[in-house]
């Protein structure tokens, strides 16, 4: 069993693409026959037993404020690029952030155990969370619509994430007695990590001026992933001459885990007449990873080309010197593999949810909730702000419908539950609904997350 | 698990509801790619070292630009070609005057007819006979007649020479080989008992003779030719005349060298005149007053009258001859006029080939401040010809040889390169647009051209040689082929001889040129006259093109600006512009270029190169610079010349357009 899991995470990271928080079903935050609610509130418990194996809950999803519509334009009846002449700078620029991001994100639950016990419920679950993000900064698309000219191009916003691990939890929530209304709830989390890369342009900063062209660049690399290895080149030539830079990353399949950790999910519950307030922190924890490869710059790299005398009466001269600006150039991104960097310990990312739920005094049925979730993981942090209309009719069937706000704009979110009650359960919804699609489906906003899951309850 | 039934269909209604709807007018599978990228007055900085001359120009050893270095030590640029030269040996022929082959002149003549009155001689003294019975007075002495004696038919004689020296204008006076005119006169009698003899004789022959000496009692007249001969001594009938030659006088005679470079000297030998006598021998009169006294005395003794004395009767004639020996004339010395040729001076033309880049455009006028030629004569074979000495002198014609067009010539003036007599060697010359200035090792100072000028048997000795224009040598469209230099009528020119020693051998000329042609460019000026004079103007291109960069192709440029400050020490100015070529390497067309002036010797001056217009597919650029030099430049163009750009941009305006 233990050589099962520890494959199903290994496969499971690999199928997927990578993510950097875990995804959860916001959309089922305030729908009691929402099976996984304890992902997002640990005090949330469950009127029944729970099995989910493999598809218990499956969160696939797209985030960012980098959307198809700001690079593709229709016009009259063509479909451009926002490079396009026909697209004014202004209105092309005003779509774009200072930072623009992009993130994918899956969370598989692959084992799901749920009971009554110890005074309360229980939850044991073994997922595993898979994303990439990635952002480009505004100076990318300024180069591509504004033209060259001669200023600062700071292209410091410039990463890309790749993060894979597995969570092995055991959940308990018990309402507490001495004060009616509240539920309290813990998650204790064991992580595995998978893989975890990072690439981070810590400073890029390309300055076109009128006397001098200069760019420094300050980036790290990391990849913690068990059987990664970086592959190097000579540095023929340059400032760096005689020692290697890292060229590419050999990487034969994940031999084993290489991080592990351990984390605490926090919540309560608090039920007052036809409200109820809900809080909880999440993902209270932190990862080491063992081997790590890391390349990096060891501080900002400076290339300026005042430095540079082209010699016109010598060709042997001038090509030298192009050769040694051409050299210097690639200095700046010719990351050297840091032999002596051991491991390193990452926080998991945060996330903090509150949450407000009234059921209407006239149609208890109907209740509108409240939900801000933060997540706090650096450049990655998020934010939203959910409304939800709940609608719980009869005891097989809920349904949600939410407007959000988020750090990447606004949209809608909906979900549908449906159980008999014992036997299955089953909920389909999207937290972000893509509101419109390009004619082959593919969403023009970025902003679009599918959830489905089928369990068994008893 | 009814309750789910009917809920479920219902359900995937709602959910379909809430799924986006389509919009067909986003079709990512036919995205117009089209791209433009702009480009925003994007300067490019570049640093460029600085260029000196020496850089950009590449010299082959076969090159006629060499670096050369004046007297600061300073190196500057050149065209410079060096050689020698050498003529033929100086030979001047000997001059032999043949003589004929005389004939010798006889007459004989009735003695009546050559003597007038021929008649018994004046009984001047007698001599008393004593004969028994009677003495008779005689004649003392024989009888004895004179009369004058002439014989216009002389011997006709002519001494010549063909084929005297050409160099031998004129003799006045040729010295020869000594050499003895002897004639032989013959006088006889038909009668043995009579003598005969000549006095005073005046013999005509070549006039002009220069004689040492003469057989005794003989004298020659130089102006008349007249032999006189105050007694001639005949033994045996026989007279022989001498006279010693050493020279001829032929101002004196005459004589001039025909134009066929002949002599001619004809003359008539003959007798003008002489005292001439008939005598009778006194023996044989003494036999005849013996005879005679005999008779008178046979005459006493039978009784007989005895006759009267009468002279005996005179021969009935004289026989006269006279026969020469004339050897020939062959000449030592010369005195005259000569005038003589050298020949074998050639020197190989200066190519042209090899000149670099900048200096071969087809469009270059280039008209220089001072090009010079040094010639060097290490000495003069002639200087101590005769007594007096010769001089020799020599055009020098430099000719830009060109195929296309006239070639255009520059000779010498005056009397040219005058090499004079009597001075030991080497000369130096200069033949310059103005003067002497970059004088070459071998050929003295700039002092050496500067010494005043003298004369030499009517010519003007000048070392220092201005040919105005020369500096147009090389001028015109594009450079010539080659420089022909040519030693051009290269002669001792016709100077009187005093004592020439004949024949005459005497070394070549012997000597060494070189062609300096400073490259200092003649600026825009007006001479004395006023008249204009645009000065050089230097066309350089240099393209750089073929380019084939895929990514230039969607370019479209509306301005390219290029601009510089400029250090420049080159005493030039220079307008510089830049065409952008297209694939075909032609000018792309609706384009302005706006190029950019460089002052001569600035600094920090800013320059602008301004290309406007759709500059599309760029394949290349041609660099195009016009060089004229500033007014009144006489500086030559040297390696270490630099043109300086500081805070060079390249500055860019456009897009980038990519369409699928």
């Amino acid at each position: 069993m233990k050589n099962y899991i520890k494959s199903v995470v290994i496969v499971s990271a690999l199928a997927a693409s990578p993510a950097a928080w875990a995804q959860h079903t916001y959309s089922g935050y305030f729908l009691d026959n929402y099976k996984y609610r304890f992902e997002m509130n640990p005090a949330f418990g469950n009127d029944n037993a729970l099995i989910g194996l493999g598809v218990g809950n499956i969160n696939l999803g797209v985030h960012g404020d980098l959307h198809l519509t700001d690079l593709v334009y229709a016009r009259d009846g063509k479909t451009i690029l926002f490079t396009n002449p026909d697209i004014p700078v202004g209105e092309a620029m005003a779509k774009f952030n200072d930072s623009n991001k992009l993130g994918l994100t899956t969370k598989l639950n692959l084992m799901t155990v749920g009971f009554k016990g110890f005074g309360g419920y229980n939850v044991v679950n073994l997922s595993t969370n898979i994303g990439a993000n990635f952002s480009l900064p505004k100076s990318f698309f300024a180069i591509a619509k504004e033209g060259l000219e001669n200023k600062t191009y700071s292209i410091h916003d410039l990463y890309a994430n790749v993060n894979s691990y597995a969570t092995f939890a055991i959940n308990h929530s018990h309402d507490i007695k001495a004060l009616p209304g509240l539920r309290v709830g813990g998650t204790l989390k064991g992580y595995v990590g998978i893989a975890d890369v990072n690439a981070h342009f810590n400073k890029a900063d390309i300055t076109l001026g009128q006397n001098a062209w200069s760019g420094t660049v300050n980036a790290d690399f990391y990849a913690s992933m068990l059987g990664a290895k970086f592959t190097t080149s000579p540095i023929e030539s340059g400032p760096n001459a005689g020692g290697e830079y890292v060229s590419g990353l050999d990487f034969n399949g994940i031999s084993g885990p290489d991080s592990f950790g351990v984390g605490v999910d926090l919540g309560a519950e608090y039920k007052w007449n036809d409200l109820s307030f809900s809080a909880a922190v999440l993902d209270l924890g932190y990862m080491k990873w063992g081997k790590t490869l890391h390349a990096t710059t060891n501080g900002d790299r400076t290339v300026s080309t005042d430095k540079y005398i082209f010699d016109l009466k010598d060709s042997e001269s001038f090509d030298a010197e192009m050769d040694k600006l051409q050299d210097d150039i690639a200095s700046l991104y010719q990351l050297q593999e840091d032999k002596d960097f051991v491991g390193r310990t990452t926080h998991t990312p945060v996330t903090m949810n509150f949450g407000v739920d009234y059921a209407l005094p006239f149609y208890r049925k109907l209740h509108v909730g409240v939900l801000n979730s933060t997540v706090f993981n650096g450049v990655n942090s998020w934010n939203q702000t959910r409304v939800s209309a709940n609608f719980e009719p009869v005891r097989y069937f809920s349904a949600n419908v939410n407007f959000v706000s988020d750090s990447y704009g606004t949209g809608m979110g909906w979900l549908i539950n449906l159980n008999t009650g014992k036997g299955i359960d089953l909920f389909f919804g999207m937290d972000r609904t893509p509101i419109k699609l390009a004619k082959q489906f593919v969403p023009l906003d970025s902003n679009g997350r599918f959830n489905l899951g089928f369990n068994f309850i008893f | 698990m009814k309750h789910l039934c009917h809920i479920l269909p219902i359900t995937i209604v709602s959910a379909i509801a809430f799924t986006g709807c389509i919009d067909n007018n986003y079709d990512l599978a036919n995205i117009d790619t089209t791209t433009e990228i702009k480009v925003n007055n994007l300067a490019i900085p570049l640093n460029v070292g600085a260029l000196a001359l020496e850089d950009i120009v590449e010299l082959s050893d076969d090159s006629p630009i060499k670096t050369l270095t004046d007297a600061k030590g300073n190196k500057y640029y050149a065209i410079q070609k060096g050689g020698d030269f050498k003529s033929s040996a100086i030979k001047v022929a000997g001059i032999e005057i043949s003589a004929p082959q005389m004939t010798p002149t006889t007459a004989t003549f009735a003695v009546g007819s050559i003597i007038d009155n021929f008649m018994a001689p004046k009984r001047r003294k007698a001599r008393r006979i004593t004969i028994p019975g009677t003495t008779i007075d005689v004649p003392e002495t024989a009888p004895a007649w004179s009369y004058n004696f002439s014989n216009s038919n002389g011997s006709e004689i002519e001494y010549s020479a063909r084929n005297i020296d050409e160099s031998v204008k004129g003799v006045s006076y040729l010295g020869v080989k000594p050499m003895t005119i002897a004639m032989e006169i013959t006088l006889q009698t038909d009668n043995d008992n009579y003598y005969t003899e000549l006095n005073n004789l005046e013999i005509q022959i070549i006039d002009g003779f220069d004689v040492d000496a003469t057989s005794e009692g003989t004298s020659y007249n130089k102006q008349t030719g007249v032999l006189k001969v105050t007694k001639a001594k005949f033994v045996n009938g026989k007279c022989n005349i001498w006279l010693r030659v050493k020279g001829m006088d032929f101002a004196a005679a005459g004589i001039v060298i025909r134009p066929d470079h002949s002599v001619i000297i004809n003359k008539k030998f003959n007798l003008l005149n002489a005292e001439a006598k008939i005598g009778m021998k006194q023996a044989a009169y003494d036999d005849f007053v013996n005879t005679y006294k005999d008779k008178v005395q046979n005459a006493i003794m039978t009784g007989q009258t005895p006759p009267g004395f009468s002279y005996p009767e005179p021969p009935n004639t004289v026989s006269y001859g006279i026969s020469y020996s004339v050897p020939n004339l062959v000449a030592q010395e010369v005195s005259g006029e000569l005038e003589y040729k050298i020949s074998g001076l050639n020197i190989d033309p200066v190519a042209l080939t090899g000149i670099p880049d900048f200096l071969n455009d087809p469009e270059n006028n280039l008209l220089l401040y001072n090009p010079q030629i040094y010639v060097k004569m290490d000495k003069n074979p002639v200087a101590n010809a005769g007594s007096n000495g010769l001089g020799f002198a020599t055009g020098l014609t430099l000719t830009a040889n060109r195929t296309d067009s006239p070639s255009k010539v520059f000779t010498t003036p005056g009397d040219g390169v005058v090499i004079p007599g009597k001075t030991e060697g080497p000369f130096y010359y200069c033949i310059s647009a103005q003067g002497a200035q970059d004088v070459p090792e071998g050929y003295g100072s700039t002092a050496t051209y500067t010494a005043t000028p003298n004369t030499f048997n009517g010519k003007d000795v000048q070392h220092n040689i201005i040919i105005p224009r020369l500096g147009d040598i090389v001028g015109g469209k594009g450079l010539p082929s080659s420089i022909g230099i040519e030693l051009t009528n290269t002669a001792v020119w016709q100077q009187k001889v005093d004592k020439l020693q004949l024949p005459l051998s005497l070394p070549e000329v012997n000597g060494g040129f070189e062609f300096v042609c400073p490259l200092a460019l003649r600026g825009a000026s007006q001479d004395a006259n006023g008249l204009a004079d645009q000065g050089a103007i230097l066309i350089y291109s240099q393209r750089t093109d073929g380019w084939n960069l895929s990514q230039l192709e969607d370019l479209h440029m509306d301005v390219i600006k290029i601009n510089a400050d400029l250090t420049s020490t080159l005493p030039l100015g220079v307008h510089l512009s830049a065409t952008p070529l297209d694939k075909s390497g032609n000018p792309i067309s609706g384009v302005t270029v706006v190029g950019a002036d460089l002052n001569p010797n600035c600094k920090d001056s800013p320059i602008s190169i301004v290309i406007s217009g759709d500059v599309t597919a760029l394949d290349g650029l041609e660099f195009t610079a016009v060089v004229t030099p500033k007014e009144g430049n006489t500086e030559a163009i040297k390696p270490s010349q630099k043109i300086e750009l500081k805070n060079l941009k390249l500055v860019v305006s456009g897009k980038y357009i990519v369409k699928p």
